[in-house]
């Protein structure tokens, strides 16, 4: 059975030999061949070059061939600030101001934005490594592209604006059935809809505003005769009973979920599972015995139908090689890995943090824990809210943002017992958790605290 | 001097046949403006001949923002060609309201020739049109500015329903003409310039009200019971339905508007213009004015109906 097989049966629930294996290398894939990430997703050659170390590497039985979820909003006149170790973040929102509709003529076609290139380079991909890997096509999901155009407004239109909502999802998934077409004729064997944002909201906004567009979007994929998948990230445990009701073919989740637990519900819905190896304590900043010896728990400990072992989401660029080789390598040949490792013991953390005294603030203190504003649109967004705020509010407030990617920062999200990202704590005390709150209930309870 | 000539009408009043009964009786040189809403502009297939000044104007409405540059200079274009006449076929969904605006920014963008409005023709289909009124905006638009109302498909109402039929169009309208015909023919006579208002209000074909459009492209041959079985369950789904298919061993032409199926052979005319016509073979345009679910129906019935069968495309 060769990976490509092994991808397609787990997603039709078939049995195989073993859990399939895909490491989400998107601008890591750069590091791998010494270009940076504005250089790996711009360039044709660069992304072509990078994707063959991927696979040579670590011997995925599927990969993703782009993993940017600002393409679309790319072509639909989002402007884009580029980094270099980090796929590009939406800088501007055209429907910032004014709840008119995009003209569809702005909708995707094979020669807008960077699609020339992408779809050039999941052609020559096909050919050199399609017969034997299944080749992930992620497309932005209808509520992150959605959010993408309106900006932090969407949160306020959910509860005030339902109409709206239905006008804009609908024209976002449009624009995700074009990338499906395009995807599925440059020969891509699952679509994955990348949909970061839907843990930020209730299940009860998810079925209201979301459901029929990730239903659409999966029956299109079915019938076009592809496999499909449906990517979030963040704490989604509330939402994902909800999302098995959209009937993806598979579920990605990251390190925010447990994955014993998750794996229970989508059982239930015959749908199989993909995650979740923590991205930034373990695959960055962990050492390669740490990274076999957790996925050899994960194999140990969850049954091995409808299974498929995958970062939490897109790895880190500097996520180190051999990390990943060490992923690898317990997914092939778990029991010789078992054996390397079963002695192994992690060096702690040895990192003082030094807490602020919560109960003498002079002012509001906002405290924005993230994996990283600039790479997860979950984080962005939470992270954009709170930044309105602290325009409003000014030198009436505090306002800092703790990334996950910083081992600093790790040892003050253990020393504050913060468990999912992102989340806001004020004064110390955990206010929001996952849900992005919208401009009214954030600057009503700040002006609380001011009195 | 150019005559433009409107024509607007709903889906399956019969546009695309008056249109090509008046081109075979034209005695002077004419140029077409085709809209066609769906993405496969088939009404302008079926009129295409060799030499033909012919615009086509596909997925949307002319009267659409979308649109509404193109079809400007297309018409400003085809008036600098000095010719007699122009036809303007609309699509069945046009709201011609803002037709006065339009005329007078081509005249504004002319470099040569020049031209004066004859009017619009609306066609109305005898049998439907009492459920389609209430239904489509639309459609009580295009009567309201109309200057020429053909009712077409006499034939298949009763003088009575005829004469109710035309009681609303004179209620609507009062200072239209009304003709009775079948099958698009007229005593062409019938056709000169008309000279009252020009239609000049805001119309209601926007970027929001878009219709949806999926082809569906036939792979393989379908069985025909199983063809006629998708396309009655897409029926309450897809408004419009047409296409030229290969089915029971020969290319038919498929016109469906909401559950009425018609599916009937289609001459490819040797050496006039098959090339065109064949490249759109076994396409079947899908409209819907209905929300995402009749994308993911669409889908479902389609691998039901037709497994292996079809590919989509948006």
């Amino acid at each position: 059975m060769n990976g490509k097989e092994r991808i397609l049966k787990t997603l039709r629930h078939e049995p195989v030999d073993r859990p399939a294996w895909v490491p989400f290398a998107g601008v890591h894939a750069g590091s791998l061949i010494g270009k940076n990430a504005t250089e790996m997703l711009s360039d044709g050659q660069n992304l072509f070059d990078g994707l063959m170390q991927v696979h040579k590497l670590y011997q995925p039985d599927g990969m993703p061939v782009v993993f940017d979820l600002q393409v679309e909003a790319e072509i639909l006149g989002c402007e884009l600030h580029w980094a270099e170790f980090a796929p590009p973040s939406v800088k501007t929102h055209p429907l910032a101001d004014t709840q008119d509709m995009l003209c569809d003529c702005r909708q995707p076609s094979a020669e807008k934005g960077r699609l020339p290139m992408i779809l050039d380079v999941m052609k020559k991909i096909k050919t050199a490594v399609g017969d034997e890997t299944a080749l992930y096509g992620l497309i932005c999901g209808p509520f992150t592209l959605a959010s993408h155009l309106r900006g932090n407004e969407l949160f306020m239109d959910l509860i005030l604006e339902e109409e709206y909502v239905q006008e804009l999802m609908t024209y976002t998934t449009q624009t995700a059935l074009k990338m499906v077409d395009l995807y599925a004729d440059a020969g891509m064997d699952v679509i994955a809809v990348v949909d970061p944002l839907v843990s930020q909201i209730s299940p009860d906004h998810f079925t209201t505003a979301c459901h029929t567009a990730f239903k659409t979007i999966f029956d299109y994929i079915r019938a076009k005769g592809l496999a499909s998948s449906f990517f979030v990230c963040g704490n989604a445990t509330r939402q994902l009973d909800v999302m098995c009701e959209t009937a993806p073919d598979s579920i990605s989740i990251d390190e925010n979920v447990d994955m014993a637990s998750a794996k229970a519900i989508t059982d239930r819905y015959n749908i199989a599972i993909g995650g979740n190896i923590p991205l930034t304590t373990l695959m960055l900043h962990g050492t390669q015995q740490e990274n076999m010896k957790y996925v050899v728990n994960m194999l140990d400990t969850l049954s091995h139908d409808n299974l498929i072992i995958a970062p939490g989401c897109d790895m880190p660029y500097h996520v180190p090689a051999m990390n990943a080789i060490g992923a690898t390598q317990a997914v092939r040949e778990t029991d010789t890995t078992r054996e390397m490792v079963k002695n192994y013991e992690a060096p702690k953390l040895d990192i003082e943090v030094e807490l602020p005294d919560y109960d003498n603030l002079k002012k509001p203190l906002v405290e924005v824990f993230t994996l990283d504003s600039a790479t997860c649109a979950a984080c962005t967004y939470m992270m954009e809210a709170m930044n309105v705020a602290g325009e409003h509010f000014g030198a009436k407030i505090d306002l800092v943002e703790y990334k996950f990617t910083e081992k600093v920062n790790i040892a003050r999200c253990i020393k504050m017992g913060v468990t999912n990202l992102p989340c806001v704590y004020v004064n110390g005390q955990l206010k929001w958790s996952s849900i992005i709150p919208s401009r009214e209930e954030l600057f009503g309870y700040i002006d609380s605290l001011l009195g | 001097m150019t005559t433009i000539y409107l024509i607007t009408g709903f889906l399956g009043a019969g546009k695309t046949t008056f249109l090509k009964e008046r081109l075979l009786h034209a005695p002077v040189r004419t140029g077409v403006l085709v809209n066609d809403f769906g993405k496969v502009n088939f009404d302008g297939l079926q009129i295409k001949r060799p030499g033909m000044d012919l615009i086509e104007l596909s997925n949307g409405s002319i009267f659409c923002s979308c649109l509404k540059d193109n079809f400007i200079e297309g018409l400003v274009e085809l008036v600098e060609r000095s010719l007699d006449e122009i036809y303007i076929e609309s699509s069945g969904l046009a709201d011609p309201s803002d037709m006065g605006k339009i005329l007078a920014s081509v005249q504004l963008r002319l470099t040569r020739g020049d031209f004066a409005f004859g009017g619009a023709i609306c066609l109305v289909d005898a049998l439907f049109f009492p459920k389609v009124l209430p239904k489509m905006v639309a459609v009580e638009r295009q009567l309201r500015h109309s200057h020429l109302v053909v009712i077409n498909k006499c034939d298949l109402v009763t003088l009575e329903q005829l004469t109710d039929v035309e009681h609303v169009i004179t209620e609507l309208n009062p200072q239209a003409r009304i003709l009775r015909t079948t099958y698009g023919q007229l005593d062409w006579d019938n056709l000169k310039p008309e000279v009252f208002a020009i239609a000049d209000q805001e119309t209601t074909n926007k970027i929001e009200t878009r219709n949806k459009n999926v082809v569906l492209q036939l792979i393989y041959e379908p069985d025909e019971a199983d063809f006629r079985a998708f396309l009655s369950a897409i029926g309450s789904h897809f408004f419009r339905v047409k296409g030229l298919i290969r089915v029971g061993g020969q290319v038919q032409k498929v016109d469906q508007v909401n559950n009425q199926i018609q599916i009937e052979p289609y001459p490819l005319e040797t050496g006039e213009n098959p090339p065109a016509a064949l490249q759109e073979i076994n396409r079947l345009v899908c409209l819907t004015s209905q929300g995402l679910e009749s994308i993911s129906h669409l889908a479902r019935m389609a691998d039901h109906y037709l497994p292996g069968h079809f590919k989509l495309e948006m």
